[in-house]
């Protein structure tokens, strides 16, 4: 089942085909230029992507985004679709954080009105939005009741809640609620998810204060409310332990399901159902009630960060502080494609990808329907992030996708020797950004320079268009786990 | 009777070689102690009980991980060490010794989120056991 060469062969300036050799049902579509596609020379995702277009049912090509890297089963920055009937679900090709993302919130506020508030407001985040492992929450605990409605509801429960608005659903992908089935969660899974509800955990999540540094789309990023020197508020979190107990617990079942079904795999990380199995559907409502979970949990830290702009500014400010959008970047969906001129309904898997939808496309609420929907791209601590919008080039080519970051090119051992004689924080402050961190390691392993440059990704798709740039954004403060 | 840290670029990879299969769950319970708390010393204050049975020895090795790293994750327990009460290829009987723990005293470590299938071995030759795991952190 493993190609025993890759062969690749540049399209264009941004695009490289994989040949199908050996027992692919399909080629392998990457999103590069010269010098990413270089990086990944001889890196086991290659493979990944070879691996990926082996596997029952799979529709269109392997796709892989120019922030691709290793993951488990299928690449980070990896996109397949999978037919209906034919096709097959991967617990693989969603990833441990189930419905990892980001949500961007614009503040009325400008940099100048938030510089000498910084150091509170940082405080206050700190303090209100829990980090760290293990971190959970005293104020909000869950009863199994309460939990299965978060698990049934997403987002639409915190905001019955009390906790945001019904604006705040019009700008959440699926409008925050995806069909999750509480039944399906194993009660490991539920205890780890009782207390973690609004807390951002560790690595590489954080609450970010940034502005709006560039602009390259000055008429959407007006109507996206994020005119030059807009303070913003970046929250990247998933599903917390509820998430990882989710996918565990389905990899286990699907090692069984997929030698039942007679599926072989090169990688047991791949294993996947059916999508017409039990299995499948077993799967598909855990992890649907999973992402739920997450689209509730950044719903309430952008409850926490509006707390901290009343207690630091007003209510006013606080009340005027919208949601830009949230989007997921690790699911897989079902989303009607078309496909060699045929209209088909695939089951979309994104792990490391985010949806990025043209204008027009009748999931998006009315203000999206003529710019499309807003991507958010989130980079390291010390440089910047960015934010686009989705177009026809990504739905026609690549279902409607994009990138989702910078990825990875240190390992956390190696960052954390790189920074072992440096003050990371202090370097960070000479350049005008404040961190908190619940620990010295996170913060060492998380420097700017173990990620390659969101920049360079950014510019890939855009340059392909499958992804249109509207603003660049820069930090000035950073709440780390 | 020992493990060590492969390189891996995102996540944690250990290698393990030890004489018996009781060394191993041992050796293993060494890495986890120090995945979860550094080098803060963990106090065998309770123990847990760990009774498991799978069908063969490598899902009775990633069992015994998945449940340390649950009743962290769950519990906040940090296992210190462990009393193996019968082991064989499908069935583990065992306490977990350990403490809850204690921001104060034990120091912040990277979340493992889980313990992975990614290369995942068991396997012994010639009357030594040879482990390797990926954990996700």
């Amino acid at each position: 089942m493993v190609a025993p060469q890759i062969e690749v062969d540049r399209i264009d300036e941004f695009r490289w085909r994989v040949k199908r050799t050996g027992a692919m049902r399909t080629t392998g579509l990457i999103f590069a230029d010269s010098e990413l596609m270089h990086d990944l020379e001889g890196d086991q995702c290659l493979q990944q992507v070879v691996n990926v277009a082996h596997l029952p049912g799979i529709v269109g090509p392997s796709i892989a985004m120019p922030d691709i890297h290793w993951g488990y089963g299928f690449p980070i920055g990896g996109v397949a679709a999978f037919d209906e009937k034919e096709g097959v679900v991967s617990p693989g090709g969603v990833g441990y954080d189930i419905n990892c993302g980001v949500r961007l919130l614009r503040s009325p506020l400008k940099l100048e009105d938030v510089r000498s508030h910084l150091a509170p407001l940082l405080d206050t985040l700190f303090h209100s939005i829990p980090s760290g492992v293990g971190s959970s929450r005293s104020d909000v605990k869950l009863s199994p009741k309460q939990l299965d409605r978060v698990l049934e509801r997403g987002a639409r429960w915190t905001v019955d809640e009390g906790y945001g608005t019904e604006r705040d659903l019009e700008c959440i992908e699926a409008n925050g609620t995806l069909p999750g089935d509480p039944g399906a969660v194993s009660d490991r899974a539920k205890k780890r998810g009782s207390a973690q509800l609004g807390t951002v955990g560790s690595g590489n999540h954080f609450v970010e204060v940034g502005y709006v540094a560039e602009t390259y789309d000055e008429q959407v990023a007006n109507r996206l409310g994020l005119s030059p020197g807009t303070v913003t508020f970046f929250i990247h979190s998933g599903s917390r332990g509820l998430g990882y107990q989710v996918c565990d617990d389905s990899l286990d079942t699907m090692v069984k399901a997929a030698a039942k079904y007679g599926i072989h795999l090169p990688d047991k990380q791949l294993c996947c159902a059916p999508l017409t199995s039990p299995e499948a559907k077993r799967y598909l409502g855990a992890m649907n009630a999973a992402a739920n979970y997450a689209f509730a949990n950044r719903q309430l830290m952008a409850h926490y960060v509006r707390k901290a702009l009343a207690r630091i500014f007003s209510d006013d400010v606080a009340a005027e502080a919208d949601l830009v959008y949230d989007v997921a970047h690790n699911i897989a969906k079902f989303e009607n494609h078309e496909v060699e001129g045929r209209r088909r309904r695939v089951c979309v898997h994104r792990k490391g990808a985010t949806r990025a939808f043209p204008p027009g496309h009748p999931e998006l609420a009315d203000r999206f329907r003529d710019i499309g929907q807003p991507v958010l791209i989130p980079g390291d601590m010390g440089r910047y992030s960015f934010v686009l919008v989705g177009t026809d080039g990504a739905f026609s080519e690549t279902f409607g996708s994009t990138c989702h970051g910078a990825g990875r090119r240190m390992s956390r051992h190696k960052a954390k020797k790189v920074a072992r004689s440096r003050n990371i924080p202090q370097e960070l402050e000479a350049q005008g950004i404040l961190i908190r961190a619940a620990s010295r390691r996170t913060v060492d392993e998380e420097i700017p320079e173990a990620y390659k440059d969101v920049k360079q990704v950014v510019d890939v798709v855009h340059g392909a268009g499958i992804g249109r740039k509207v603003v660049k954004l820069k930090p000035i403060g950073v709440v780390k786990g | 009777m020992t493990h060590r840290f492969l390189p891996h670029t995102a996540d944690i990879k250990v290698a393990f070689e030890t004489d018996a299969l009781e060394a191993l769950f041992v050796e293993a319970t060494e890495v986890m102690r120090g995945l979860l708390a550094g080098t803060s010393p963990v106090e065998p204050r309770e123990e847990r009980p760990v009774e498991l049975e799978c069908s063969d020895v490598a899902e009775l090795f990633l069992a015994y991980l998945k449940e340390l790293v649950y009743q962290f994750a769950a519990n906040g327990f940090l296992v210190a060490g462990v009393e193996i009460d019968q082991v064989d290829q499908t069935t583990l009987r065992a306490r977990a010794l350990g403490e809850a723990l204690d921001p104060e005293r034990h120091e912040h470590q990277p979340e493992v989120k889980a313990v992975t299938r990614h290369d995942f071995m068991v396997e012994n030759r010639k009357d030594r056991w040879f482990a390797e795991v990926v954990f996700d952190v």
